[in-house]
């Protein structure tokens, strides 16, 4: 999506007036952003504020010259992403900063965003890209995610040690995730 | 925007109030820079002749009000005008701004939205940030039944520190009591509680008797504000700062000043007190030695009464339902 008429500072930045144009044109695309990759509504209300406090925060550094502000936005958001996988919990360093208290998300809005999921979509990707993988990483998973097992209960089943039902399981996530994120680009 | 998801309209106003604050404070910076640019521009001989001038203004001036130190107070005092601050724990917590800090209030009824967004107006937005009507947790009324009829706020903001932590405490306190006894009057869900951070021990919650319906006054500012003057003076203290909350009725912030050289915190009283009309929603007493440091505080609320009194450097509030009168 082409961002619409920013209003950038005279040798690049953004002002408040550009800034609030990007929230309102991006706002609802990144919220679907996070909540298709964490699938967890409040952990992308809570990326989406720590997104765009960030981008506040480093505004005056955005370079029109070097691309749109919407993709400028996107590279932030998917830091925030990449820090969540990572740690599993979601930075607040940019809200801290700006004291910025956001509420947990009402009930209404927990339904609203979940929406914004498209679960059906988000099956037949699945579907799709578990059916796509390697016969003894798509049995690794299933056995893993599906059915809970031990990876000392996932190797025995699989004939295989544990390191190397772990790589499988590891190796097969992976590639879900990717067929789920790819195509989708930034929505 | 085009969305209906509440929490992105809220996180577009927390926005829009960075950038105004914002604004505000390039503004403020380039009127300084313009100050500084007139002020040098004027020559010397200018200057000399523009500071005699003054000085002939401001004598007569001076000596018509009083000395100097108590001219301005006699002038407050004449107009019955609310002292405005020096810097109350508020701004020593977050600077002074003068942007609107109003208060985000969410969940409930569109009525009980509305009653808690009257009363917070007239408190002070940048202690009570965020306000969230829900029903009571359910470790406190597992019940669903009573559930759906009664109410309870939580306050979910960061904690604060010292004498702030007080402040804001104090502050939801006025909200809670204000707001219980407004859904009485107007039939809507009664307010059995509230829950809010305390920097200590997180989050804690706090059930409320009534509602008491106790017999405030909406009282005047000027006229409290002459009389909060008096007995500062009576009590050997300088007035530096005396503001309102008003939830409903008038809850005075007063800071005042010791000359004691001794004084520090846990080891000064006051003789006396600043207000002792319980009509009145509340009193933040609050004293500071000459170096302007915290030696004594104390906070009381009528509605919800609360005690909160000083002592140590990081003081925690005494969720006391009894508390104590001024």
């Amino acid at each position: 999506m082409k961002t619409p008429n920013l209003r950038t500072n005279l040798g690049g930045g953004l002002d408040a007036a550009g800034f609030l144009a990007l929230y309102d044109s991006e706002a609802e695309v990144l919220l679907r952003f996070f909540v298709r990759r964490t699938l967890d509504p409040q952990v992308a209300a809570d990326l989406t504020a720590e997104t765009f406090l960030q981008a506040f925060a480093s505004r005056a550094r955005f370079d029109p010259g070097r691309g749109e502000a919407g993709a400028w936005l996107f590279g932030i958001a998917r830091h925030q992403l990449g820090s969540y996988l990572r740690a599993a919990r979601v930075e607040q360093a940019a809200r801290e900063r700006f004291r910025v208290a956001m509420a947990d998300l009402s009930p209404a809005d927990y339904e609203r965003i979940e929406a914004l999921i498209d679960f059906a979509e988000v099956g037949r990707l699945v579907r799709d890209a578990l059916g796509a993988l390697d016969p003894d990483q798509r049995q690794a998973v299933v056995y893993r995610v599906i059915d809970a097992l031990s990876y000392d209960a996932v190797a025995t089943r699989l004939g295989c040690s544990e390191e190397a039902a772990r790589a499988r399981v590891s190796r097969g996530l992976r590639a879900l995730a990717k067929a789920v994120a790819a195509p989708t680009g930034r929505t | 925007m085009d969305t209906n998801i509440e929490y992105l309209h809220d996180l577009r106003a927390e926005l829009s109030r960075l950038a105004a604050a914002e604004v505000e404070s390039a503004t403020a910076t380039s009127a300084r820079r313009a100050q500084a640019f007139g002020r040098d521009s004027v020559s010397r001989r200018w200057r000399v002749a523009l500071a005699l001038a003054l000085v002939a203004a401001v004598v007569p001036v001076a000596a018509f009000a009083g000395t100097p130190s108590t001219g301005w107070l006699h002038n407050i005092f004449r107009s019955g005008e609310p002292i405005t601050p020096p810097r109350d724990a508020a701004e020593r917590t977050f600077g002074r701004v003068t942007t609107n800090h109003a208060t985000l209030v969410r969940g409930g009824s569109e009525a009980q939205r509305g009653l808690l967004r009257k009363i917070v107006r007239g408190v002070d937005g940048r202690l009570v940030p965020i306000v969230r009507i829900g029903p009571p947790p359910l470790s406190v009324l597992p019940s669903s039944g009573k559930r759906r009829t009664t109410a309870w706020l939580y306050f979910p903001f960061p904690a604060r520190e010292g004498v702030a932590s007080q402040l804001a405490a104090w502050e939801t306190r006025l909200v809670a009591g204000a707001f219980r006894d407004g859904s009485a009057n107007e039939g809507l869900p009664r307010l059995i509680g509230a829950t809010q951070p305390y920097p200590h021990f997180g989050p804690s919650s706090e059930g409320f008797l009534g509602p008491a319906n106790p017999p405030i006054i909406p009282g005047n500012a000027a006229r409290l504000t002459r009389l909060l003057i008096r007995r500062l003076h009576k009590m050997g203290l300088t007035p530096m700062t005396i503001r309102f909350a008003q939830p409903d009725g008038l809850a005075p912030v007063v800071i005042a000043r010791t000359n004691d050289r001794n004084a520090r915190l846990g080891s000064w009283k006051p003789e006396g007190w600043p207000l002792t009309d319980s009509r009145y929603e509340g009193l933040f007493f609050e004293v500071l030695n000459s170096r302007g440091a915290p030696v004594y505080f104390y906070a009381h609320t009528t509605r919800v009464q609360g005690g909160a009194s000083s002592i140590g450097h990081a003081p925690i509030i005494m969720p006391s339902r009894g508390g104590s009168k001024p």
